[in-house]
């Protein structure tokens, strides 16, 4: 597909995010419409529920709002800001109004997806493309290391503890994990 | 840092990272454009991962999102007509990704893209009903139709009219698909020009039956 200029995609990103520091909520709506399918997405995976996520990814844009002024493209593109505003939300709501959902439900429907491996996490999402079979071709250390992190919303000392790995190992598993995908994934546009 | 901190770039787009590592390499970055170009390759991957699972947003949520931030901001009335291009610029751009089923109107919407690149005007249309639409003016040459419109009910399709000097002139059926449509408008429009949007039956209609959906004026 003849994409548009990556560069033309940057600077129009960073007009939005002057126009959402200028308060112009309409700039908001248009970064939705560029990356709330992402955002989205990778909420579903972190979070229990459709419904779960649909309230997330409004806080996230909410928090979006709040902070794009802080917002420095010096420290990574806007799309990467936003997954990471995203991925804090999720983690916030896991933490408090999760933890409340948890507790309210009734016993027989305690499952252990509020946990899940990385295999059952995976089975979950249901990959699309070439991320599946790049992913599959890693060890499955590296492999968990990824999923766990990116698509389970781990820290490196919640995965630490939850593979039994030293924290050292963790960060090594992962490091390696991301050169080899940055060769069979990061070459061509996503 | 003094050192660059290229081993753990991965690991700070993969969101691995604790607090204060993110900060310290974050600080690192805003001086340092060789990692910044490193980082960028890594970014590219975790875009990858995120885009394997990506999932239509709903939009309630963009709605209540929009809805609830320009309630307590007003935006001047001075700055909308530059606002208005921005944003529909913006929505333009953003819809490419979403259109990789139709070939031929991802071409019509490249060249619509190409025209607003080229110095084209970006007119919004007005709706009444949450329809959104824009006229992409080329300089010279066809302009385009981009339009956002719920799936026509069974029979009918949407109909694009040119009305210039009261009377109104078919300008051509939308495709019959949902989502974001870009339609090439083959008739040089002139300042003044009227570009509207009706509910036809599907067979499209000599004159417009209906009461247009989009409305907008060159």
């Amino acid at each position: 597909m003849a994409n548009v200029v990556p560069g033309a995609e940057a600077e129009l990103d960073r007009a939005l995010i002057a126009r959402v520091a200028a308060r112009d909520a309409d700039a908001l709506g248009v970064l939705y419409d560029r990356y709330g399918r992402l955002m989205f997405g990778v909420l579903r995976a972190l979070l229990p529920s459709p419904e779960s996520a649909e309230e997330v990814i409004q806080d996230a844009f909410h928090a979006a709002w709040r902070n794009a002024r802080s917002y420095d493209p010096g420290r990574g593109s806007v799309r990467t800001w936003l997954l990471a505003i995203a991925r804090n939300a999720a983690i916030d709501w896991r933490r408090t109004r999760g933890r409340r959902a948890e507790r309210e439900r009734p016993l027989d429907a305690l499952t252990d997806t509020s946990d899940p491996s990385a295999d059952a996490l995976l089975e979950r999402i249901a990959l699309r493309g070439r991320v599946r079979g790049a992913l599959a071709a890693l060890p499955p250390e590296q492999r968990e290391v990824v999923v766990l992190a990116f698509y389970g919303g781990l820290t490196q000392t919640e995965i630490a503890s939850r593979t039994g790995a030293p924290l050292g190992t963790v960060k090594g598993r992962a490091r390696l994990a991301m050169a080899q995908l940055r060769r069979t994934l990061g070459s061509e546009a996503p | 840092m003094n050192q660059h901190p290229t081993d753990d770039l991965g690991l700070y787009a993969l969101g691995l990272l604790e607090e204060d590592e993110r900060r310290a390499i974050a600080q690192h970055l805003a001086t340092c454009a060789a990692c910044r170009a490193e980082l960028a390759t890594h970014e590219a991957t975790v875009a990858a991962l995120g885009e394997a699972v990506a999932a239509p947003a709903s939009t309630t949520a963009r709605d209540a999102i929009v809805a609830r931030h320009r309630r307590r901001w007003p935006v001047g009335r001075p700055a909308f007509a530059y606002l208005a291009s921005l944003v529909l610029v913006g929505a333009l751009v953003a819809s490419l990704a979403a259109l990789v089923q139709e070939r031929t109107m991802r071409d019509d919407y490249g060249r619509a893209l190409a025209a607003v690149a080229a110095g084209g005007r970006v007119i919004a249309m007005q709706s009444e009903t949450g329809a959104r639409g824009a006229i992409v003016v080329s300089r010279d040459g066809p302009s385009y139709l981009v339009l956002e419109l719920p799936a026509p009910p069974s029979g009918k399709a949407y109909e694009a009219w040119v009305i210039r000097d009261g009377a109104p002139r078919p300008a051509g059926m939308a495709p019959l698909l949902s989502g974001v449509i870009t339609m090439p408008i083959h008739e040089l429009l002139r300042d003044g020009d009227v570009a509207a949007i009706t509910l036809e039956d599907q067979a499209g209609a000599q004159l417009p039956t209906t009461n247009p959906l989009l409305l907008g004026r060159v």
